[in-house]
């Protein structure tokens, strides 16, 4: 008896769990995790990848940011401050790099202003090769997300380390 | 008479195995996810005394009663609560540290490092740690100070310690 109790409270609290979650406020924060994913995927480049379908693949990255976005993403890559540049950077980047991926390790977001601007917090790894060199990069980003034209994109990105260099004056 | 087979999957209770199975996978998920996570540690920025691949147990109660100390190996939070930074506390919030040719200096005193198994030449000018904050650094001092996630962390960051 106590057994069936139990049962049907765990099932009953898995249900109501699952309506909380599909139906609830956060849909549009599932959006907006589904298009981080989205976009790591789009920056990724298979070993022997060539040059084909360049310009869409880059478009296509472009999309994820706004018009006006501005981007830091961390050196070697200079700041950018439109979704042209951000255009530019990402074909010159997946003409030099022989294979890129980006896995997203970890993140956090929330909403800045309800259904209008969303921040999160990235964590990725970057694995590059190029010129027969390979890298592993760690980042942290702090990204914020807005609503343009009905699709969530990229105002603002720049790099957010919790473990940050002590200023050069040694203060 | 159960086949031997059943009773090894099921035991001789069908019902009981599956509602200590449920306790048991939800007792190591609340372990897991609030105390005690497993660790893969990816990087070779705590070379020698950790490897890259190695399996570890992170601890998020060790600092919940007490403050990091120096030598101690903490998880620093990247964002969210499953990828972190492994280092080890060099300096103390209120401590000046400097490195001179690779040697570790706080507040201008040469501190032994018997973690380290080869030299460096990292410099660093005298820096005060603010209040509330530490500076970490990973073990491979192999690595140029430049390329090394090292450098001061806030304490909220610190998500906790090693268990093993």
């Amino acid at each position: 008896m106590v057994n069936k109790v139990l049962l049907v409270l765990l099932v009953g609290g898995a249900l109501w769990l699952g309506a909380w979650w599909w139906l609830g406020g956060d849909r549009e924060l599932k959006k907006i995790v589904r298009q981080s994913d989205r976009l790591a995927a789009a920056l990724h480049k298979a070993p022997g990848n060539g040059l084909l379908g360049l310009a869409t693949r880059t478009r296509e990255i472009a999309d994820f940011f706004a018009h006006q976005a501005q981007i830091t993403p961390g050196e070697p890559l200079p700041a950018l401050h439109s979704r042209e540049e951000v255009l530019g950077v990402a074909a010159s980047t997946l003409q030099a790099v022989s294979s890129l991926e980006v896995k997203i390790l970890d993140r956090e977001v929330s909403w800045v202003r309800p259904q209008e601007e969303a921040a999160m917090r990235l964590a990725v790894e970057v694995l590059v090769q190029a010129h027969g060199e390979r890298q592993k990069l760690l980042h942290t980003y702090a990204v914020n997300w807005i609503r343009e034209e009905e699709r969530w994109v990229i105002a603002t990105a720049q790099i957010a380390e919790s473990i940050r260099r002590p200023d050069s004056s040694g203060q | 008479m159960l086949p031997i087979w059943t009773i090894w999957l099921w035991g001789r209770n069908p019902r009981v195995t599956l509602w200590r199975a449920l306790a048991l996978g939800a007792l190591f998920y609340v372990l897991g996810r609030f105390a005690f996570p497993p660790v893969h540690v990816s990087g070779m920025s705590m070379e020698p005394t950790i490897h890259d691949g190695a399996w570890r147990l992170g601890n998020k109660l060790k600092f919940l009663q007490r403050e990091p100390e120096r030598g101690e190996l903490v998880m620093v939070r990247m964002a969210g609560w499953r990828a972190f930074y492994l280092k080890r506390v060099l300096a103390l919030p209120g401590e000046t540290i400097a490195f001179s040719n690779g040697v570790l200096l706080i507040n201008g005193r040469v501190q032994a490092e018997p973690y380290l198994r080869c030299g460096s030449a990292w410099q660093l000018p005298a820096t005060r740690v603010p209040l509330g904050e530490y500076f970490v650094a990973g073990d491979n001092r192999a690595v140029p100070l430049a390329a090394h996630k090292a450098g001061l962390t806030r304490r909220g960051d610190i998500a906790g310690g090693l268990l093993w």
